[in-house]
């Protein structure tokens, strides 16, 4: 306690405020300690911080695991793979095609070929579509002479060559995302961001501006909307409700990703519209995590984001998170939730992070990787919005 | 003119022909059983390599050696270059630019034509191709299996309910030209192809029904069409295919 620094007041002598201390009953006394900056966090390597994260529920070599959200969540879907995990796969893409190519038609990225979803309310609008037949509004948009997909605009690169080419594929992509929905053990789901773009009339929200990849923006028919904690927290609510019509005992698993906007629609600085963004998601996160039994929360932001000794999280971008973060941040995932085969990157020369329930089982068995992860590439639509910049 | 074949069994159903007819050429059979135990070895100049996706009858009469010093033609028949193959693909995807209603995810035409040239550069034919050396005398001919029996489009077993919705919607023609175009890649490769005689096709470009094995009139136990067999060709076939092959071989050779 000699190298505590404690405004002590008027004067008072430093030895009677430890010795009060010393008596005082507050409730803090006792507590773990992870719960104090200073034996958790001060002079800690970014790799070894303690009590990162305390898993609510198991998720073992049996359960189902679902994977979807923003960019950074398919470095989660990737090193689950890795690890054995039994990483949903509902909607493949040929085998024998290389992973790199089908990746970039949206195959293997995640649990179904959806592409990045940001926000809530496009995971609440899927899952209404696959289990309540709603309809999205303008949901195919022209690309220069080809048609995409505007809930999902990347993962035909060229465009296909006519409106129902996309709409059959859609059928498609509904049938397997019904299965991720009703075969998930753990819905593991990244937000990413708070800034989207709907439409006036229906309220369909687009993962990206009508006008980025394709469509064209129209002020009557679209609009920017930021959404804010009550919305994100009632989305999910729905969401959480809505799925468990199909499949009552899934659960959730949030995470907020730490990669900062590319652009803000507001008036704001970009790192400004970052905060605010990330402080929504993180404080609706939290608010669901305290709400729901089934509802958990791994703190990839906070890791990545931290002052830590050791952490230089981002590239020269200052966006892309470097590989080196990722593994740590996936480093404090599989400690909790330890696999039978760790990722190769993690077995040597790292400081192992710290666990708060220490002993690892070895009852896991590992799974057949669908596809192979072996790059680092990273599918991220929103990054196009650089394009647009008047510097470009 | 020495001519080796080797091939699988649609190899086997139009051996005995070509032995009969072979006229002045000397042939030797190198047919793959799925009992077969021995991998056959393709030499020249430079060593010898066994072909280990092919497996011969350890008391095969030809032996298990193609001497590409020694042979004038090398035919290689089959080996799961066929259309039967290209309409099984679609069975797991199709191209979303197909006119037809298909159960399998769809394709955009990109992917769908790096699918299908993925599948057929795994084939028993593409990997024997690619080992093949690159310098040797003999000339290499590609010998397609047979297209499938024109019946397998009409009848009414729902086992062939792909062919009759395919020709039904034209996406036939899309089969067709997709096999088309896996011939011209072992074109470019530096094979000749031997394209199924016209008199044994029909106009939609399957194989005469008279000249399957399966015949949707023997339904009895055990019969070819029982058995769904509507590739495998009888000794008509054979009789009309070896005819045309001989003639097609005698003219490239002689005009060269």
């Amino acid at each position: 306690m000699s190298d505590w620094v404690i405004d002590s007041g008027a004067g008072e002598p430093r030895e009677l405020l430890q010795e009060a201390i010393r008596l005082a009953d507050s409730p803090y006394r006792g507590r773990p300690r992870h719960t104090f900056w200073k034996s958790a966090i001060s002079g800690k390597n970014v790799a070894a911080l303690s009590g990162m994260y305390a898993k609510k529920f198991d998720i073992t070599a049996e359960s189902t695991v679902v994977t979807a959200g923003s960019c950074f969540a398919q470095h989660i879907a990737r090193y689950l793979r890795r690890a054995g995990y039994n990483v949903l796969d509902a909607e493949p893409g040929p085998q024998n095609l290389p992973t790199e190519l089908l990746q970039e038609y949206g195959y293997g990225v995640y649990s179904a070929r959806y592409g990045n979803i940001y926000y809530v309310r496009q995971l609440l609008q899927l899952a209404q579509e696959v289990l309540q037949g709603w309809q999205p509004a303008d949901a195919v948009w022209p690309k220069g002479q080809r048609w995409i997909d505007a809930l999902r605009p990347a993962v035909e690169p060229d465009g296909l060559a006519h409106p129902r080419h996309v709409e059959q594929q859609r059928q498609d992509h509904l049938k397997a995302v019904k299965q991720v929905f009703t075969d998930a053990d753990v819905f593991v789901f990244t937000m990413g961001l708070t800034e989207g773009w709907e439409h006036i009339e229906t309220g369909t929200v687009y993962p990206t501006a009508p006008g980025t990849i394709g469509g064209s923006f129209d002020p009557e028919q679209h609009r920017f909307h930021n959404f804010t904690v009550e919305e994100i927290t009632a989305d999910f609510r729905a969401f959480r409700e809505l799925v468990h019509t199909v499949n009552p005992n899934v659960k959730f698993l949030l995470t907020v990703s730490p990669v900062p906007l590319a652009a803000t629609a507001t008036r704001h600085n970009v790192l400004t519209a970052t905060t605010l963004s990330k402080a929504v998601l993180r404080a609706a996160a939290g608010a669901l995590e305290a709400e729901f039994d089934d509802v958990d929360y791994f703190p990839s932001y906070e890791i990545v984001t931290c002052h830590a000794l050791g952490n230089r999280p981002f590239d020269e971008t200052g966006r892309n998170v470097r590989p080196e973060t990722v593994a740590t941040v996936m480093s404090y995932f599989l400690a909790e939730h330890v696999p039978q085969h760790a990722p190769e990157e993690l077995s040597t020369d790292r400081v192992a992070p710290v666990s708060v329930t220490e002993e690892p089982r070895a009852d896991r068995q590992p799974r057949t990787e669908t596809y192979a992860a072996q790059d680092e590439r990273v599918f991220c639509e929103e990054a196009i919005l650089e394009a647009f910049s008047d510097e470009n | 003119m020495k001519i080796d074949f080797l091939g699988n069994s649609h190899l086997g159903t139009v051996a005995p022909t070509l032995t009969r007819e072979k006229s002045t050429h000397e042939v030797t059979h190198f047919i793959s059983r799925t009992y077969g135990t021995v991998f056959p070895i393709v030499v020249d100049n430079s060593g010898g390599t066994p072909l280990s996706w092919i497996t011969l009858e350890e008391k095969a009469t030809g032996g298990h050696v193609l001497d590409l010093r020694q042979t004038d033609v090398l035919v290689i028949m089959g080996l799961r270059f066929s259309l039967v193959q290209m309409v099984d693909l679609w069975r797991h995807f199709h191209p979303v630019e197909a006119e037809g209603s298909y159960a399998s995810p769809a394709l955009s035409q990109k992917l769908w034509d790096a699918y299908v040239d993925a599948v057929f550069d795994a084939s028993d034919m593409a990997q024997t191709l690619r080992v093949l050396p690159t310098e040797h005398r003999a000339r290499v001919v590609v010998v397609p299996q047979p297209a499938p029996a024109a019946w397998v489009a009409e009848d009414p077993d729902p086992r062939y309910r792909l062919y009759k919705r395919m020709v039904r919607t034209g996406d036939w023609e899309r089969v067709r030209a997709d096999f088309d175009r896996q011939v011209s890649r072992f074109t470019a490769r530096g094979a000749q192809v031997f394209p199924q005689p016209d008199s044994t096709v029909t106009g939609r470009g399957f194989t005469r029904s008279d000249l399957a094995m399966g015949n949707p009139q023997d339904n009895s136990e055990n019969s070819f069409y029982s058995r769904g067999d509507f590739y495998h060709m009888n000794r008509n076939y054979a009789k009309l295919w070896v005819q045309e092959f001989y003639a097609w071989i005698d003219h490239i050779t002689e005009a060269e």
